[in-house]
């Protein structure tokens, strides 16, 4: 696996991991 | 097994899956009442980051089943990368909680409760210093095997201390079964560390080799042969490499890994080429004929296609040609006839590796060797200066192009330039494969 796309998957990781916490968290609160 | 696209596509779902689990467990029926939505995100956040940091243990395993597909490399990275994902969580945790809310200081307050304030203050103390270790470890001038020594216990009281601070809040796990599960995570991760520090050595020193032959090749570099001790030794893939223990038990933290340069064919001995980079490889040449020694492996997933049908083309810098004089020396021991272009930058013709065997392999093989010099003799006639796309578009004609893998290792400048060179030029991903030297 080239080494470009293993940040570039971390990082997709990390914000659809920040948007699932902010979508659950807005779930809870309204 | 070879990388494949779709496998590593199921191990990223479950992997966020799995990082986003403690948080849908939290939210679960019975539930206090919500709090404000920067509050419930930042409590997320929190979450999250500590399954990330939980699931650090699961990629620095050595799993086999997992590093088949993905490459230990890979995941070494992945786990790089991860790493500083959860800090930058937990660090949002604290941060936004605070601003949401100036009252969550007092966790932070000694006056308010001692032993909170100083285990949390250590805790954020413990990621900076986890952070700042690992990625100027070599600017601190610390050694690996101090490096993997802090790394490890910061990490337990990184975990450790998130999960009596869960336990302690106890906001979202008032009922037993939401507090089992961050139990089991927690003892999940714990074993992790166990089985790679106590029982992946205790298997490894069940299997010992010695060292039967040692030669010095050019470039301050040496080829340790090791024959197994009472056993039938290791089968690997060329291409692949192990974490090698050198005179040490197999429970010491000096392991480092390093590509196999020898013929997968060979089953009375493996060898190692090491060139004398760091504080452990200067050291290679002066190890003793009879040295005991262990070898953790085969890991790694930059190996070539069973089928000889395929071509390959290696575009290597330097020291990075050592897994590929396992491909190229197992291709002969198979009498393989594949199509072979080797493209290797070296710095003068004296510091070259394996530069005559390579010259004989192009004789036996079906070998084209494009040998890149930075500094050329007077008289030189092949290319010149280091690895460019000039060269690349010169060699890698649309005859080679088609229907071969790609097998890129060397410095990482070189490789900063090549992968995406082989993606412009229209090279499906799943056939580069590439292999950095820096995967600790």
């Amino acid at each position: 696996m080239l080494h470009i796309y293993i940040r570039r998957i971390a990082i997709g990781v990390g914000f659809l991991l920040v948007i699932i916490v902010a979508l659950l968290a807005w779930s809870r609160v309204a | 097994m070879k990388f494949s696209l779709k496998q590593a596509a199921v191990w990223i779902t479950l992997y966020v899956i799995f990082a986003a689990a403690p948080i849908v467990v939290a939210y679960l029926s019975p539930v206090p009442n919500a709090r404000s939505f920067w509050v419930e995100f930042a409590v997320g956040l929190g979450f999250v980051g500590l399954a990330i940091m939980g699931f650090q243990f699961v990629l620095t395993g050595r799993f086999k089943n997992i590093a088949a597909s993905l490459g230990l490399d890979s995941m070494l990275q992945f786990h790089r990368q991860a790493g500083q994902i959860a800090f930058f969580f937990i660090l949002g945790h604290v941060f936004i909680l605070m601003l949401a809310n100036p009252n969550y200081l007092a966790f932070l307050d000694p006056h308010a409760n001692l032993p909170r304030a100083l285990a949390l203050s250590a805790v954020l103390g413990a990621l900076v210093l986890i952070l700042v270790t690992t990625v100027w470890r070599q600017s601190f001038g610390l050694s690996y095997e101090w490096w993997r020594v802090i790394h490890g216990v910061l990490a337990l009281f990184i975990v450790f201390i998130g999960l009596v601070h869960i336990l302690q809040v106890g906001f979202y796990i008032s009922v037993w079964w939401k507090q089992a599960f961050w139990l089991i995570m927690t003892v999940g991760a714990l074993f992790l560390l166990i089985n790679t520090r106590i029982i992946n050595p205790l298997r490894m020193y069940r299997r010992p080799y010695r060292i039967s032959q040692i030669r010095e090749e050019r470039d301050e570099a040496w080829t340790l042969s090791l024959e197994p001790v009472g056993h039938h030794g290791i089968r690997f893939t060329p291409g692949q490499f192990a974490w090698l223990t050198l005179d040490k038990s197999p429970f010491s933290l000096r392991q480092h890994p390093f590509s196999f340069s020898s013929s997968a064919e060979n089953n009375e001995c493996v060898e190692f080429t090491i060139k004398a980079l760091g504080d452990f490889t200067k050291t290679v040449g002066a190890t003793k004929i009879g040295t005991r020694a262990y070898i953790e492996g085969p890991y790694g997933a930059f190996t070539p296609d069973p089928d000889p049908a395929v071509g390959c083309v290696f575009i290597v810098g330097g020291v990075g040609i050592t897994p590929i004089m396992s491909m190229l020396r197992t291709f002969r021991d198979r009498s393989e006839s594949r199509n072979l272009c080797l493209i290797y930058g070296t710095l003068s013709l004296e510091t070259t590796l394996f530069l005559d065997e390579i010259r004989d392999l192009e004789r036996t093989l079906n070998l084209k060797f494009v040998h890149v010099l930075e500094n050329p003799p007077v008289g030189w006639n092949g290319e010149r200066g280091l690895i460019s796309k000039d060269i690349l578009n010169r060699h890698l004609s649309e005859h080679y192009i088609r229907d071969n893998e790609y097998f890129v290792c060397g410095p990482e400048t070189m490789m900063d330039m090549v992968e995406p060179y082989l993606r412009c030029r229209g090279i499906p991903l799943k056939y580069i494969l590439s292999e950095r030297f820096k995967i600790v």
